[in-house]
Order: structure tokens, then sequence, then C-alpha cells
């Protein structure tokens, strides 16, 4: 090793060498560790978004008022709660949608026409008869999903013409 | 010359990225094929580096195609990984520029008797920084985990391969003048840092994408 001590020239190369190397592994580490921090934030975000999305789905799942995701030209329900099916006495959002086109195909083509045009419908009465029940009124709010034609709308009953 | 075991360890593992690549052929996209074959083409040319050396035959010219080899395939690999038009179009204009400069070193002396400094040198150098700034650009545009694409190993293989040999390599002549002793000493780090890299590259191939 008397040798390595003695030629400043062989000491350069070496501790050149060594620092590069050094300098190569912090490089990646720092690349390594940079890339970890980003995946970690992305799965953060991802978490957050999922449980927004349980809170959204238990709100709508539970809530008192009937709520649904519709198409307003094609009148077909993308999703519908417990609330409004029971509402209309169905069971799936296809009896729903049937309901809708087949019983109250004028007031749902209003309610087309509307949010075509406004964008935004507000408190829509829609009188419904159903067999073997009460008459029922309802009155149905519903804002339009950007320029799509997919609309979410809330239905409240208001009262029951039971005594009328 | 009495040839330290770590040599023969440094030679024998090229065989593993080129074995790995052959075992994982199928599924490999054309950039990592052509590594495969580089990598099978390393072998080859250690195979004949040491049979010329052995025989006494100045075996420079080998490693100078070597060089151009190993230069032109990580090029290509590189470039398939960098979508940017303008780094891509670098990249190119780098490999011509390489390829010239090598044709006009070895057109002076085709068999040379002397380590081609300059070849070895600004090779080393370019793919150096040319492996920093892809590993870069790969952090800057991946959405997913780095370590999981073959291009990281590679890179990270590359980079250690070459800032443990760019000295060595670009003042060749100088440590051989010095003596066998010294040029033993110093080659340590080449053959240490081959292991190494080939390790990675190895790995690389393990990678499905």
């Amino acid at each position: 090793m008397s040798t390595v001590a003695d030629n400043s020239l062989i000491q350069i190369i070496i501790v050149s060498t060594v620092v590069l190397v050094t300098f190569a592994l912090g490089y990646f580490a720092v690349i390594v560790a940079g890339n970890r921090k980003i995946i970690a934030e992305q799965q953060a975000k991802i978490d957050e978004i999922r449980k927004s999305e349980e809170r959204y789905k238990t709100l709508f799942e539970n809530s008192v008022a009937g709520m649904m995701k519709f198409n307003f030209t094609t009148w077909v329900v993308l999703e519908a709660n417990q609330t409004l099916l029971v509402m209309f006495n169905c069971t799936t959002p296809y009896e729903l949608q049937r309901v809708f086109i087949d019983v109250h195909f004028d007031s749902f083509y209003q309610i087309g026409k509307m949010l075509t045009k406004y964008g935004a419908i507000d408190l829509f009465e829609i009188p419904i008869v159903l067999k073997g029940e009460p008459p029922k009124k309802l009155l149905l709010s519903a804002r339009r999903e950007g320029k799509t034609e997919i609309a979410h709308g809330v239905v409240v009953q208001v009262n029951t013409q039971e005594k009328e | 010359m009495n040839i330290p075991i770590i040599a023969y360890v440094s030679a024998s593992s090229h065989i593993a990225p080129a074995a790995a690549g052959w075992w994982y052929w199928r599924r490999l996209s054309l950039p990592r094929r052509v590594l495969v074959l580089y990598f099978n083409f390393t072998v080859l040319i250690e195979i004949i580096e040491l049979t010329l050396a052995l025989s006494g035959i100045p075996n420079v010219f080998v490693i100078n195609i070597h060089r151009l080899g190993e230069f032109v395939s990580f090029m290509y690999f590189f470039r398939h990984y960098v979508h940017h038009p303008t780094y891509r179009e670098a990249l190119m204009i780098l490999s011509m520029l390489y390829i010239v400069l090598w044709f006009t070193e070895v057109s002076f002396d085709p068999f040379p008797k002397q380590y081609t400094e300059f070849i070895n040198g600004v090779s080393n150098i370019a793919l150096l920084m040319v492996s920093v700034a892809v590993s870069f650009y790969l952090f800057n545009t991946s959405h997913g985990n780095l370590t999981s694409q073959s291009v990281f190993w590679i890179c990270l293989g590359a980079i250690l391969a070459f800032s443990s040999t760019v000295m060595i390599y670009s003042l060749g002549n100088t440590i051989l003048a010095m003596g066998v002793e010294q040029f033993t000493l110093l080659w340590h780090f080449n053959w240490g840092f081959n292991i190494v890299a080939n390790i990675l590259f190895t790995r690389s191939f393990l990678c499905q994408q």
C-alpha cells in the first residue's frame, strides 16, 4: 500500500472515483426517495377519494329524500336510492325507468326539455297514482351535470291526496 | 501477470444478464432485445479479449469494437424510453457524433498497440451523462413505481458502471505506464462495479415493462 501513498495520481483517481460513485448512489437514493414520496401522496389522495365516495354513498343510501342519477333524454335511471324506489313502488332502477316512461311520460318530457334549456329544475310537481295506493304529489329538483345529458335529482313527497 | 480472481468473476458476471435476457426473450420489447444481444456480444468479446491476451496478441481493437457496440446499444435503448422530441434528437445526434469520431479515430490505426483513451473516455462520459439525464426524465414523467421499470435498473447499473470507470478509462495509458501493480489495483473498481452493474442489468429483465 506504500505505492498508493507515494503516488498522488493514484490517490486522485481513487478519491475522484469514490466521489463519483458516491454522487451516483446519492443521486439514485434521492430519485427513489422522491418517487416513493410521490407514490405515497397519490395513495393518500386515492384513499381520500375512496372515503369521500363512501361518505357520499352512505348519504345517498340513507337519505329520507329520493335521490337519483338519470339520463334526461333517454330516461335511463343510472342510480336510485331505496327511498325513491319505495316512493314509486319499484324494486330496481330499471323498473323505475319503465314507470317514468310508461306512466309519467308527459311530466318527464317536460322535465327533459327544461333541463336541456336551463340546466336545472326546481320543485317540479309530479302527481302520481300507483295501483292500490292513494294519489301522491312529488316534487322533483334536478341539476344537469355540466353539458352532458346526465342529471342528478332529488324527489320529496310533499303530501298525500288521500283526504281530497 | 497474475490475474486476480475478481477479474474472472467480473468477466463471468456478463453471462448473467445475457442468460436472463434469453430466458425472458419472448416477452421483451425490441430495445430490450437489443440490450440482450449486446450482453451476449459482451460475453463473446470477453472470451476473445482473454484469448488474445493469453496469446500475447494486442486486444485493444476488440475493446474499441466493444465500446462502439456498447454505445450504440445503450443509446438505442435509452432513446426508446424518452418521448420528448428534443431529447430524442439530442440522443440521435450524440450517437451519430460518436460513431463519426470512432471511425475517424480507428481509421488512423485500426489495430492500436496502446489503449485508446479517447474512444473509451468519451463513450464513458457520454453514456454516464445520458444515463443521468434519462433517469431524471423518468423521475419527472413516470407516475408509477420506478423500481418496477426495467429502464430504472439499466440506468442504475449504467450510472454505477460508468461513474466508477470514467477516471480509469480516461487515464488508461497513464495508469498502464505506472506499472502492473497500480493498474491491477485501480482496475479493481472496474471489475467490482462491473459485477454489481451486471446484477442490476439482470434484475432489469425481471421487470414486466
